[in-house]
């Protein structure tokens, strides 16, 4: 049996840590999964820990929340989301895992999985977020990032989910550069206080697929933004359906922390 | 691994920015006794924040407690030292870091490298400003390496990349017909020199005619992600299947225990080596035999349980029916 710390007090537990931010879609066959990293929360093997969801979504914009029951060092805790929270929705999930045994914090961030499938087997992803403790690092996002081989051609088309985990709104471009250098810019889209959206980046950027044919398709996306955005960018396969390219965008290193 | 260290020798605390215990308390020492100025002045925790429970135990449990014990000292400290009597501690760093720093210890980005019939690699490194007209990140020159999984250099070439340019590394390209037809696979490196990474981290494309994977680099050889503890949290017993490649990026073995637990916490265990340098492209059933019974139809975890070996960890999932792949860092 874990021994409650004598430091930590659970409740607090809640606040100091900021909740890594997920992607979360339950629709058309489509569902989403949290895997939790056991060891990432303790090294004690039988030291307990538990999730904290919070569902934004546009069914619910003010959020839903769920409590999982207690995982383990070395055993799974996968949680469907579509299973806790039900119904359809599509939005973003903030996970907080807390543990007892978190006064012997573990040694790097607690990272949370999450896996994305559809009932055809046209998409299987799996994709990191990140839970951070203190009060510097808030989210897996930057003001500026980029996404170094964005691809645009016929067979091949960029998506990408944007996720505003603030109380405030977020203002933001995208714009593409191509290898040559060449860059040309969105109009500034907004994304409303604790939602999600997923974009067409095409879309957004008429022509981009005429524009990047001279190289193969092949640029660069950047996105600059007025809070630390989390970003997460696919490449679906539009004669197929499939998609199977899906990650993180990358953010500047060099700005003022 | 630090444990095997000296006594007297400085420990890094952050990786990333490369800040020793040594560069954190002469700051503190000097009169910063702030944790958010020690962080500004010696850049320690601004990367990826991954030290900074290190860094509040080490700032908490050693430095404000008094346990420090400084270990021997070498010309830099000396010269801190100095500037730490003459009240310029924080303008000699800013120095260091602006001149000195960036110079001795370049950027270094790793990823890996897998060609076969079926897949391909393409690298892709950008060099672009944050604003199309700024001037923050000039021309950059980088020095490119293909090492195969045994741990041989197979390719080496410095490319210049323009400002707001991009580079584009095609794997066949690197090895040209070292592969003949069979799988090739291994690790790229990228060194550059230069104060911030900017847009630099590399993404590969792993792909196919029906496929387009992209992730990004796994960090360095000097400052890699992972070292130690890595995990694989979606091993399904049936399709797609899962490949894992290891990379050591190090120069000595990789050793590592790998332990598959199923849905109920079982577990099953192999000892997994790794050549210094060298990659390997293993699977769940290559590790573990009969692996559809052992997960009775539900999903697994896969470990790799080294806590000290510096390495790189890619999943590459081929769905068999459709000839897809999903490439991913661990």
């Amino acid at each position: 049996m874990e021994r409650e710390s004598s430091v930590v007090d659970q409740a607090e537990l809640l606040k100091q840590y900021s909740g890594a931010v997920a992607w979360a879609i339950d629709r058309g066959g489509v569902h989403s999964r949290l895997n939790l990293v056991p060891a990432a929360f303790t090294r004690n093997r039988r030291g307990p820990f538990q999730v904290h969801l919070t569902l934004y979504s546009d069914r619910q914009p003010d959020g839903e929340t769920w409590v999982s029951p207690q995982g383990q060092f070395d055993k799974d805790l996968r949680v469907n989301l579509g299973e806790v929270f039900g119904g359809e929705f599509e939005g973003f999930v903030e996970v907080v895992a807390t543990s007892p045994n978190q006064d012997l914090r573990p040694q790097h961030y607690n990272e949370i999985w999450c896996d994305y499938f559809s009932d055809d087997g046209r998409i299987h992803l799996v994709m990191p977020t990140i839970q951070f403790y203190g009060s510097v690092k808030r989210t897996l996002g930057g003001q500026s990032q980029i996404w170094p081989g964005m691809m645009a051609t016929d067979r091949f088309r960029p998506r990408l989910i944007t996720i505003n985990p603030y109380q405030d709104e977020i203002e933001f471009t995208l714009s593409a550069v191509s290898p040559a250098g060449e860059s040309r810019q969105g109009q500034a889209l907004r994304l409303p206080r604790k939602s999600q959206r997923r974009w067409d980046v095409e879309e957004i950027m008429p022509g981009l697929r005429a524009w990047l044919a001279p190289h193969a398709g092949i640029g660069n996306l950047l996105i600059t933004s007025s809070h630390k955005m989390i970003c997460y960018f696919m490449l679906e396969n539009v004669e197929t359906g499939t998609i199977t390219g899906a990650d993180h965008l990358a953010w500047f290193y060099g700005e003022e922390f | 691994m630090m444990d095997d260290l000296p006594k007297d020798a400085p420990r890094k605390i952050c990786l990333c920015m490369s800040v020793t215990d040594e560069e954190i308390a002469a700051c503190y020492h000097a009169g910063h006794r702030e944790l958010s100025e020690i962080r500004e002045i010696t850049r320690a925790c601004t990367r990826c924040f991954g030290c900074e429970a290190d860094l509040t135990s080490f700032y908490t449990n050693v430095l404000a407690a008094g346990k420090y014990k400084a270990p021997s000292r070498n010309l830099r400290t000396l010269l801190m030292r100095r500037m730490r009597r003459q009240s310029m501690y924080r303008i000699a760093q800013a120095a260091y870091h602006r001149h000195v720093r960036w110079r001795v210890a370049p950027l270094v980005f790793a990823s890996v490298i897998v060609e076969r019939p079926d897949l391909h690699s393409r690298v892709i490194i950008a060099n672009v400003n944050r604003e199309p007209a700024g001037d923050e990140f000039k021309e950059i020159q980088l020095e490119v390496q293909l090492i195969d999984g045994g741990g041989s250099l197979v390719y080496s070439k410095v490319y210049d990349v323009p400002k707001n340019g991009t580079l584009m590394l095609e794997g066949a390209q690197m090895i040209g017909g070292r592969g003949d037809g069979q799988p090739f696979i291994g690790t790229i490196i990228v060194k550059g020199k230069r104060r911030y990474t900017g847009s630099l981290r590399p993404y590969t494309h792993y792909y196919n005619d029906v496929s387009v994977a992209s992730t990004h680099d796994q960090w360095t050889p000097d400052v890699t992600r992972h070292h130690g503890f890595c995990t694989m949290v979606r091993i399904p017993p049936t399709g797609p299947f899962v490949h894992i490649s290891v990379s050591n990026i190090e120069p000595s073995p990789y050793r590592s225990r790998a332990v598959l637990t199923n849905h109920r916490g079982k577990q099953q265990e192999v000892d997994l080596h790794v050549a210094p340098y060298g990659t390997v492209l293993t699977s769940a059933g290559e590790l573990f035999g009969d692996v559809d019974g052992f997960l009775d139809r539900q999903l697994g975890t896969l470990r790799f349980d080294n806590w000290s070996h510096r390495a790189m960890y890619y999943f590459l999932a081929h769905d068999l029916e459709r000839n897809t792949w999903n490439v991913n860092h661990l």
